[in-house]
Parts: C-alpha cells; structure tokens; sequence
C-alpha cells in the first residue's frame, strides 16, 4: 500500500473515531479530513489546489432545485407534528383498533408509516413515536419488550416510505454517480435516474415491511395475548362515535400524503414542486386544527377545496394558458372557474395562515425547519469537504479497485459495500454516509451492470436496518433516551430482533425479485 | 476601487484572526477582570446577532413555500411564467442555509454522535467544544473562507447576474453567501469557544437568547437518559 492509501484509510479510521467525542458531526468530518489534507501537504502526498474546488461544490448544494424539496418536506412534517394532527389520529385509531387484540400495536405501526413519511430524520420520528404512544401501550398492559420494539421499528419507516429527505438526497447522489458511471466507467445506455423514479421504488418494498410488522404484532397478540392485551370498549357505547372520529382524524393527512406522492409519482410535480404543495396544504390543515375564529377555519376549507377543484379542471387537460390564439368557449369557462378558485384559495390562505402567525405556531414551525434544514445541509458541506479530501488521495481509485478484487465479481462488491455500510450506520446517520460512501462505490457498482434504482433501495433498506441494530442502533438510542425506566434496555433489545427478522427478509426479497423495487418507476414514470 | 475594498476586506480578515486567541485568553489568565468583562460583552454580542439573523432568515421558509406553490399553479394551469419568481426559491433556499447555520449551532442544532456525550461532565463537553473549535471548525470555515475568494471575485468583477435575461441579476450575492457562511460560523463558534473556556474554571456564562437552551448544563439539569439496565 502507497502513503496515500494508507493516510485515507486512516483519515477514515480517525473521522468515525473523533465523532465519538461528540463534536458536531458535519465539523467533525470535515475538520479531520482537513488535519489528514496538511499532513499530505506537509509529506507531499495531498495537492492543496485540490481544495480550491470547494466553494464550487457548496454552491450547487445551496442552489439545486431537487435539493430544495428538503427544507419543504421538514416544513411539511413538522408543521403536522406541530399541529398535533399525529397525537390525534394515533388517539383515535387507538380508541378504534385497542378492542382487538394487538389492535394499538398496529395503529402505532400505520401511524408511524403514515407520518413518518413527512420528517424521514430517524432522531426526531422515534422521539415523536415514543413520547407519544409508549406510555399509552405500557398503560394498557403491552409487554414492554414488543411495544418498545414496534415504535423503534415505525420510527425509522420514515426513511423508507416516500416522501422522506434521505431517499431525496439518496436519489440525488445516486443520479450523480448513474452519469459519472457512464462517463468514466464505459457503461453505455445513458440512461437517467430521478428522485421520482426512487420514491416509485421504495413504495412497494416500504408497503410491504408496514404489512409485515402489522402481521407480527398481529400474530403476537394471537399467540401471546398477554403480549398485547385488547381493552374492551365502555359499555353501551356506539362504536360509529370511535369510527367517524378515527375517520375524521386519519382523512386529512392520509389525503395530504396521498395528494403530495400521487402528484409526484405520476409526474404531475417535480419532487420540490409537490412537497410545496404538501407544504401548502399541512398549512391548511394545520390551520383548520388550531384556529378558533371560525372564519380562518373555513377559509382553510375553501382554500383547499378551490386547491383541489384547481388541480382537477388541470387534470382535465384543457388549455387554459393565457397566451394562447385559439380560445373556444370551453377553454373561456374553464378558465373563469380556474382564475375563480385560484382567487379563492389566495383568499383563504391568507385567512388561514392569520391564526397561525398570531399564535406563534408558523414561527415556531419556521424557525424549527430552519434549524433542521441549516443541520442537514451542513452535513453535506462537511461530507463535501471530506469526499474531496479522500478523492485528493487518490481513495475513489482505491475503493474501485478494492471492489474489483472483491470474490464472486459484482454480487460480492455488492455484498461487501452492503456489510460497510451497516457497519457505518452504527457511527454515521444515513446523511452523512449517503454522501460520503455512495459517490465512492456507486458509480463502480453501477458500471458492473446494477440497477440504479434497485441499488439505492437496497442500501435504504439496509441503513434502516443498520439503525434498528442492537447494541449501536440509533433508533434504540434515541428510544431509551425517551422510554421510562421500566422499559429494560434488555427488553427494547428483545423487542426489535423480530423487526431485524423482517428487514432482513425484505431485503432478501429485494435482491431475489428486483422488480419490486424496479418494476413501479418504470411503469410509473416512463 | 473595487480592488482597493477587496484588499481592506482582506486586511480586516487578518486581524480579526487575532481575536480568534481570545477563547486562550480567558483560558490562561480567568483572573482578569478586564478579560471577563470584555468577553461577556462579545458574548453576548455575538449570541444575539446571529439569533437575530437566524429569527429573520426563518421567514424565508414559509415565502418558499408559498413561492414555489403559487408559481407551480401560475406555469401548469395558466402558462404563466416569471423568471423572478422561480429564481427568488433559489435565493430563499440559499439564504435559510448559509445564514441561518450560525443560529443553528448556536441552538445546539447541529447533529452529535450523543454515545458518550450525554454521559460526559459538563466540563468534558467544554473541552470538547473548545478543543473542537479549534482543531475542527475554525480551520474548515478559513478553508471555505480563503478558497472563496476567486470564486466570489470572478462573481463580483462582471456582477454575475441570471442566465436569465429576465432573471434576477444577483448571483454575485448567491455566491458571496458562502464565505459570509464561513464568517458567521467563526463568529458564533468562537462565541462558544468563549463560554466554554469560561465553563472550564467553573465560572457563570451570560444569558442565553431566547429558545436557546444553556450550554454545558450540569448532568442533573439534562433530560434524564438512562443507560445500562434501565435502573
């Protein structure tokens, strides 16, 4: 091994080692690198010129419109959580299914899958989750172990099921890595993919773990009642009270989420453009939630009526473009209603958000995005800074060239970047590995012929298991910070290993039937 | 001219790197009353503007929002087009970003590895935001700071404006967020350099702006995590 090769390693070594001492991670990377760059400089090993091309890698960050679909989405989930639109519907789903046995496990897991969506940072989402509804199942006699073991599993579906920030800044590297494969390392197609394209892809795969835990609680509370014990509801009561209370609860995001991934997935939005109008609409809702004066309420009804109308008289596919020759009168009455409803939901925007802006909660919200979105990006700064450095050594040839020796040809690089990347989900949160690791063995693997979108499936699903991973995980880190003492570290250990079963088996799946992943971009989007 | 404000831009960046000894000031002589008062005052200086910057940027994000939301509407249904309006996402985007970090770290927003953090004394935790200002982040914002300069040169020399004719003609700004991010994250970190050498000899730190929680509290003040076997 040359100098360079070896002080990457180490810059590597060093860098997982110095996050241990709890610095900011984002300053942590990068000022590691930077120490390993002087020592290069100093021995004659690192061309310093090398970083004069940072800047011109932090503006394209602060300037790409797919990027800015992140600060959206974080708005989105954290003006719902802000709103308590989730504490609601987790309440009265919980009401509803807690008569059955198992009933409030499985509400936890589709809650956690339906809102989780929205913030896709694993920290925050397990913290929500548990906060919110381990002391409710404890209450109602749930073992410890499976109760804690379900929301730690919940929490990190935020990662997998779209629309979540890490499968927006996955798609984006992995597109980056899908061209460079195909200017440097001769595969020929020229072929593109898309964050769309990956959202498409992890629907099926992300459906199919919600059913899977549902079912093992599911079969849980069957075998082991004891497990997950129902709590019968009051006497004499008329369960359509529970029902259309659920219904009224679940309708507004379940259709928020719905309208946001339905625009984006068939192609109507661009990924920013849908999480604006997601954004847009958990305004509204969270308007319609927390506002007292009637009229505020009901212009956020309107304006999402008139939003909705709009998106339909589109959807009907006449033109309504103003610099057109041709007008027919169709074309003349479609475009008054549309100008009348675009009025309308001005109008009741405006209303809506007056409550919002009295009561604290936009700046609340506002300032709370800002401060995740600000953590992100500079994240990807410090993780620029340090693929730079590593690249400046000469660590992207000697990744490849490691992957090429790797026994079993491309099926084990692949096994081998995957094992890799588990291992750095202990220390590394999917951020930071996304855009360390995927530019590094990304394009390599791509070139040996791998699906792109396939790929970049398989390692969510694997850093979403790399988090739920005993002793390092850090869902559980952040669970057992929230859990009360009676929940054992043992019993949260005991209560995630069956979720681990399922991971892995979804991901046996993926590898075994790729058109799982691949099969909806393709009908989707092309 | 214009060469003439580059150069006295430069200058001042020199000496200001002078301050950055500061937080080692207080480390070696905290008897000095002269020092104390000083840095409180520099303290507090430096916490309130970049939480006041910080409480201003955050508005950018409903704007975005909204921008973005009605220009979707304006393109798809009505063909209409305005080549400021699209832009102007760049700018909020941008701006939320770069000024909004220093507000960011001084929240104590910035993303740790909390295994053994949580668990460290507070005066651990000064040493290792001390320590970490100066090893780690003071050297990567200089980075970014000195590698700017040809960049945001090259953007101010033709006033770098939209590929756009139609566009709003301020790249040259877009691209100055980049090192001004720089300067910000150095002014706040050595802020915080600052408490934590104060924190070192055990000393009292000023006030905190609001929704800013304190800085290496006690164990006993954090939220309670309990590691081990759950006892």
């Amino acid at each position: 091994m040359s100098l360079p090769e070896i002080l990457s390693l180490l810059m590597f070594g060093f860098a997982c080692a110095g996050l241990m001492a709890g610095y900011n991670v984002a300053f942590t990377l990068s000022g590691v690198s930077l120490i390993f760059a002087a020592i290069g400089v100093m021995t004659g090993t690192f061309d310093a010129s090398f970083l004069s091309a940072l800047p011109g890698r932090i503006y394209p960050l602060i300037t790409r419109e797919i990027l800015m679909a992140v600060p959206l989405f974080v708005f989105m989930g954290v003006m719902l959580e802000k709103s308590r639109i989730a504490e609601d519907l987790l309440e009265a789903m919980g009401d509803l299914f807690g008569s059955l046995r198992g009933g409030l496990g499985i509400s936890v897991v589709m809650v956690g899958a339906l809102l989780a969506a929205s913030t896709g940072i694993v920290g925050a989402t397990v913290v929500t989750m548990g906060l919110l509804s381990l002391p409710t199942m404890l209450k109602r006699n749930y073992s410890p172990s499976l109760a804690a073991g379900a929301i730690a599993a919940s929490g990190t579906l935020g990662q997998i099921i779209p629309p979540s920030i890490v499968l927006v800044i996955l798609g984006d590297q992995i597109s980056n890595a899908y061209q460079e494969a195909q200017r440097s390392h001769g595969l020929i197609g020229g072929g593109v993919v898309s964050v769309g394209d990956l959202f498409a892809g992890a629907l099926i795969p992300g459906l199919i773990l919600v059913m899977l835990y549902a079912l093992y609680i599911a079969v849980t509370a069957f075998f082991k009642p004891e497990a997950a014990p129902a709590e019968p509801w009051p006497e004499n009561v008329n369960p359509w009270v529970f029902i259309k209370r659920t219904l009224k609860a679940m309708l507004p995001p379940i259709f928020l989420i719905f309208a946001v991934l339905g625009s984006i997935l068939s192609g109507y939005a661009t990924p920013t453009r849908g999480a604006a109008l997601g954004a847009l609409g958990a305004v509204l809702l969270a308007a319609y939630r927390i506002a007292p004066q009637g009229f505020a309420k009901k212009g956020a009804v309107f304006a999402a009526t008139s939003l909705i109308l709009l998106i339909l008289v589109d959807l009907t596919g006449i033109d309504m473009r103003f610099n057109q020759d041709a007008w027919q009168f169709s074309e003349r009455a479609a475009l008054g209603f549309a100008l009348g409803f675009a009025g309308i939901a001005m109008l009741g925007t405006a209303l809506a958000i007056g409550p919002l802006m009295r009561d604290e909660t936009m700046a609340d919200v506002s300032r709370t995005t800002m401060h995740i979105t600000c953590m992100v990006f500079v994240i990807l700064i410090g993780a620029t800074v340090f693929s730079l450095v590593f690249r400046g050594f000469g660590g992207d040839e000697m990744v490849e060239h490691f992957l090429s020796l790797a026994p079993g040809g491309v099926w084990g690089a692949l096994a081998l970047v995957m094992l890799v990347m588990f291992v750095l989900g202990f220390f590394l949160d999917f951020i930071e590995i996304t855009f360390v690791v995927v530019p590094l063995v990304a394009p390599p693997l791509l070139a040996m012929g791998l699906d792109p979108v396939w790929l970049a499936i398989l390692m969510a699903l694997n850093l979403q298991t790399s988090f739920l991973t005993p002793p390092f995980g850090f869902a559980l880190f952040y669970l057992r910070g929230v859990a009360p003492p009676e929940v054992t570290t043992q019993a949260l250990y005991r209560g995630v290993i069956p979720f681990i079963g399922i991971q892995f088996f979804v991901i046996a799946l993926v590898v075994f039937f790729p058109a799982l992943a691949t099969w909806l971009p393709e009908v989707m989007l092309r | 001219m214009t060469e003439l404000f580059g150069w006295a831009l430069k200058g001042i960046g020199w000496v200001f790197l002078l301050v950055m000894t500061w937080p080692l000031l207080i480390l070696f002589f905290p008897n000095s009353d002269r020092i104390d008062t000083l840095s409180r005052a520099s303290i507090t200086l430096l916490d309130d503007s970049s939480y006041r910057i910080g409480e201003i940027v955050k508005w950018a994000l409903p704007l975005l929002v909204l921008s973005i939301a009605f220009s979707v509407f304006a393109l798809s249904i009505f063909g209409l087009n305005w080549t400021k309006l699209s832009e102007s996402a760049a700018y909020f985007h941008a701006s939320i970003i770069m000024l909004g970090a220093a507000a960011t770290l001084l929240a104590g927003q910035h993303v740790r590895v909390d295994v053994f953090h949580t668990r460290m004394s507070a005066k651990s935790r000064a040493l290792v935001d001390f320590m970490g200002f100066y090893a780690l982040l003071l050297p990567v914002c200089l980075i970014i700071i000195w590698d700017s300069q040809s960049f945001v040169n090259f953007a101010w020399r033709i006033f770098e404006g939209s590929s756009e004719n139609d566009g709003i003609q301020g790249v040259f700004l877009l691209k100055t967020l980049v090192p001004v991010f720089g300067v910000m994250m150095i002014a706040q970190g050595l802020s915080i350099a600052m408490r934590a050498a104060m924190c070192l000899h055990g000393k009292e730190r000023p006030a905190r702006p609001d929704h800013t929680p304190q800085l290496f509290p006690p164990l006993e003040n954090q939220p309670k995590i309990s590691n081990g076997n759950g006892s």
